[in-house]
């Protein structure tokens, strides 16, 4: 009997440690068996001292420490990039006697790279002088002659190459393509290791091929690299008027936003350096950080949320599709029933669709128009070295019911908290709850249902509902947490406005015995008429 | 008759607000306010005390630098521990690739304001004992997950493992703390005989 029991509690809570979501009921018997079974009872009670480490209180912290911390931050170089208005005069930018020489040296160099890629005997359409002009002051540097090879690997929906409709696998390309999206997106391969996708409504410009510098130019929208670490000597960058960004091993993104003049670098992973082409000036940014520049403007750098960078890797995710050795292509007409595709798990694609993609089989499903469910699916085996054209017209679309229980899925947490996101935003606090109280109902499990709950109370005390806020604060206070505090100082304001005088200096007492040194200590002691003691 | 109150107390936006506007006192409240709390979690995250001083104090600069992007929604200590997070797991890393970094300005045995660099955090026994004993990423995964309340997916985001290479992380960390409970409970059954 009490083997069976230490089974379910094995299996159990091998499944709550790793972060799955328990049912109700099973998280009783879990809670039950913790209580019942002693080891049970050590490890609960080890997992509960782990979640509240965080939350106990030590000794103040060394005033050295703290002043080595403040002096710290004060010498902590801040960024001064700007961007140059249009017609506007930059500072005399302090190295750019030594450039002159350097793009001469690149300029030739570029002649050697067109030599060398005839030489090779690749690719078919080989570089002339007129389109391999001189690359610009920006990307002079070293060169090595050698030419980084870099074609289309990904084609969805609308795609333009010199402005005509393209798909992979037609021609590698060549310096200073011009590659540009309507509704739809694609992405380049270009060697050694480096992805570079364009989202929509987006236009880029190959400006070095070299193959120790290449750099793309981001003409209008959003471009995403993704690159393993360079070799020593060797650069890639992202560039646009004014701002180059350049990277050693990473993933990032730069934005042109030509209607409000604005440029922004956005870094996934790893760190860029950002650096003004006219005035020399350079900031590092890191990983979650982004730097928005603005002519006339100072830079500004900010954290970049979940649902930012999450919308950034789905722009360089189906780089997964021509991952391998061995590689075909499968291409997806247009066709009138169907408007987007998923390759097994990536996607949806916009059609028409062509991609690169590992031999073998894989799972094709037809969508309708953005939202709609899977229409068809099929399996196509792409052969290595093949091309596999599918017509979708060919395929029925599935049956309605299929389509009705697809539409009733609910919407995932972390894009309910984002809609809240929007909606406080915009300062629609109404809609902001809604969406807190929908994550609320279909992901009561999830740790955001939880968190919101101080969010949503401050917001029902910001619309005057006091009570609903005091439900919400007691129900996070419930649960503890890393927002306890918040929570607690939330409940003394909810209960000071339904005027619960004695429950409100309870919980003003409990704040001080808990939170002695929290931020809103020294107002609570002076408003119960304690004397100021830290 | 009602007690005269004072004025409404402030919140973390508005002392964050003077953060951002470079005020001395308000930068000092929030480092005196967080210092605990971000060296307890990159003591919890890192295996070196001297990495772990490192961690805390570049966090500290990252949360007053940042202080104009706090957002109402989260609490300070919410908001700084994924800073801390985030730099403890940037300088676990940075230490895998290059371990002698901190030999260039740290005088061995001396952290750079002069205090010892082994330093008692005042942690309980319990998760002091057993950290230790779980690779570094396991340790990583089982604090984000256990510590901090992370999910699975947002671990995974910061480690930059897969969700499922998480998951297995945190089934294994858990194994391993079961069998140090067995091996306590049977010492002590050996020591009661």
């Amino acid at each position: 009997m009490k083997d069976s029991m230490d089974r379910t509690w094995q299996e159990l809570q091998s499944r709550w440690a790793s972060g799955e979501p328990l049912a109700e009921h099973e998280e009783r018997t879990r809670q039950e068996l913790g209580r019942t079974l002693p080891l049970a009872e050590r490890e609960l009670a080890f997992f509960e001292a782990a979640r509240t480490t965080l939350d106990q209180h030590g000794a103040p912290p060394d005033a050295a420490f703290v002043q080595w911390v403040l002096d710290r931050a004060k010498t902590q170089p801040a960024p001064h990039l700007r961007l140059v208005a249009p017609g506007e005069r930059s500072d005399p930018p302090k190295r750019r006697r030594a450039r002159a020489p350097l793009l001469g040296v690149a300029a030739a160099a570029t002649a050697l790279g067109a030599a060398a890629l005839w030489w090779q005997g690749r690719p078919p359409s080989a570089p002339s002088a007129a389109n391999n002009p001189a690359p610009s002051a920006a990307v002079a540097g070293a060169v090595t002659g050698r030419v980084a090879r870099s074609e289309l690997v990904f084609a969805s929906g609308e795609l333009r190459i010199e402005g005509r409709p393209a798909e992979v696998e037609r021609a590698t390309l060549k310096l200073k393509d011009r590659i540009a999206t309507g509704r739809g997106r694609g992405c380049l391969g270009i060697d050694p290791a480096i992805t570079v996708c364009l989202g929509e409504q987006s236009e880029l410009l190959l400006d070095a091929l070299d193959e120790a510098h290449v750099q793309v130019r981001v003409v209008r929208g959003e471009v995403v690299a993704t690159l393993e670490k360079r070799r020593p000597g060797h650069r890639f960058t992202l560039a646009t008027t004014g701002v180059t960004a350049e990277a050693r091993g990473t993933t990032f993104a730069l934005r042109r936003d030509l209607a409000a003049g604005t440029t922004s670098v956005l870094v996934v992973e790893g760190e860029v350096a950002v650096r003004g082409v006219t005035d020399d000036s350079s900031s590092l940014l890191q990983a979650h950080q982004r730097l928005d520049l603005r002519a006339g403007a100072p830079p500004a750098r900010k954290i970049i949320g979940r649902g930012e960078e999450a919308r950034l890797l789905a722009l360089v995710a189906p780089r997964e599709l021509w991952q391998g050795r061995e590689l075909g292509v499968l291409r997806l007409a247009a066709a009138p029933a169907f408007a987007q595709a998923m390759v097994d798990a990536e996607g949806p694609f916009d059609l028409p669709l062509s991609v690169f993609t590992a031999a073998g089989k894989h799972k094709v499903t037809l969508r309708g128009p953005e939202g709609d469910p899977t229409l068809a699916a099929l399996d196509v085996e792409v052969q290595a070295g093949q091309v596999r054209s599918v017509d979708p017209a060919a395929h029925g679309p599935a049956p309605a019911a299929r389509k009705a229980a697809e539409a009733q899925k609910p919407k995932a947490a972390a894009e309910l908290l984002e809609q809240a996101r929007r909606a406080l935003g915009r300062g629609d606090t109404r809609a902001a709850l809604r969406a807190y109280r929908t994550l609320r109902k279909h992901h009561p499990g999830s740790p955001e249902a939880t968190t919101v709950l101080v969010t949503m109370g401050k917001l029902e005390l910001g619309q005057g509902s006091p009570r609903a806020a005091l439900t919400a604060f007691d129900a996070y206070l419930a649960r503890g947490g890393a927002l306890a505090p918040e929570a607690l100082a939330g409940k003394i304001r909810a209960l000071r406005a339904l005027g619960r005088v004695r429950e409100e200096r309870a919980a003003i007492d409990l704040y001080l015995a808990r939170y002695p040194n929290g931020f809103e200590a020294a107002a609570l002691r002076q408003r119960v008429g304690q004397p100021a003691g830290r | 008759m009602h007690p005269c109150f004072p004025p409404e107390p402030g919140s973390d936006l508005d002392l964050m607000r003077a953060v951002a506007r470079k005020d001395p006192r308000a930068q000092r409240l929030v480092v005196e306010r967080l210092a605990h709390r971000v060296r307890r979690l990159t003591r919890l995250i890192c295996r070196a005390a001297a990495d772990a001083e490192d961690a805390s104090q570049l966090a500290l600069i990252e949360v007053l630098r940042s202080a104009e992007l706090f957002r109402f929604d989260v609490s300070l200590e919410h908001w700084s521990d994924r800073i801390a997070a985030r730099t403890a797991l940037q300088v676990n890393r940075r230490e895998r690739n290059r371990a002698e970094l901190l030999a260039r300005w740290l005088t061995p045995g001396k952290l750079p304001w002069g205090s010892a660099a082994i330093s008692n955090h005042g942690a309980r026994i319990d998760l002091e004992r057993f950290l230790p004993q779980l690779s570094e990423t396991r340790r990583e995964a089982f604090v984000l997950r256990h510590a901090l309340g992370f999910s699975v997916d947002e671990i995974a985001e910061l480690t930059g493992a897969a969700p499922g290479t998480v998951k297995d992380r945190l089934v294994r960390a858990r194994k391993q703390l079961r069998r140090l409970l067995e091996r306590e409970a049977s010492r002590v059954d050996e020591v009661g005989r």
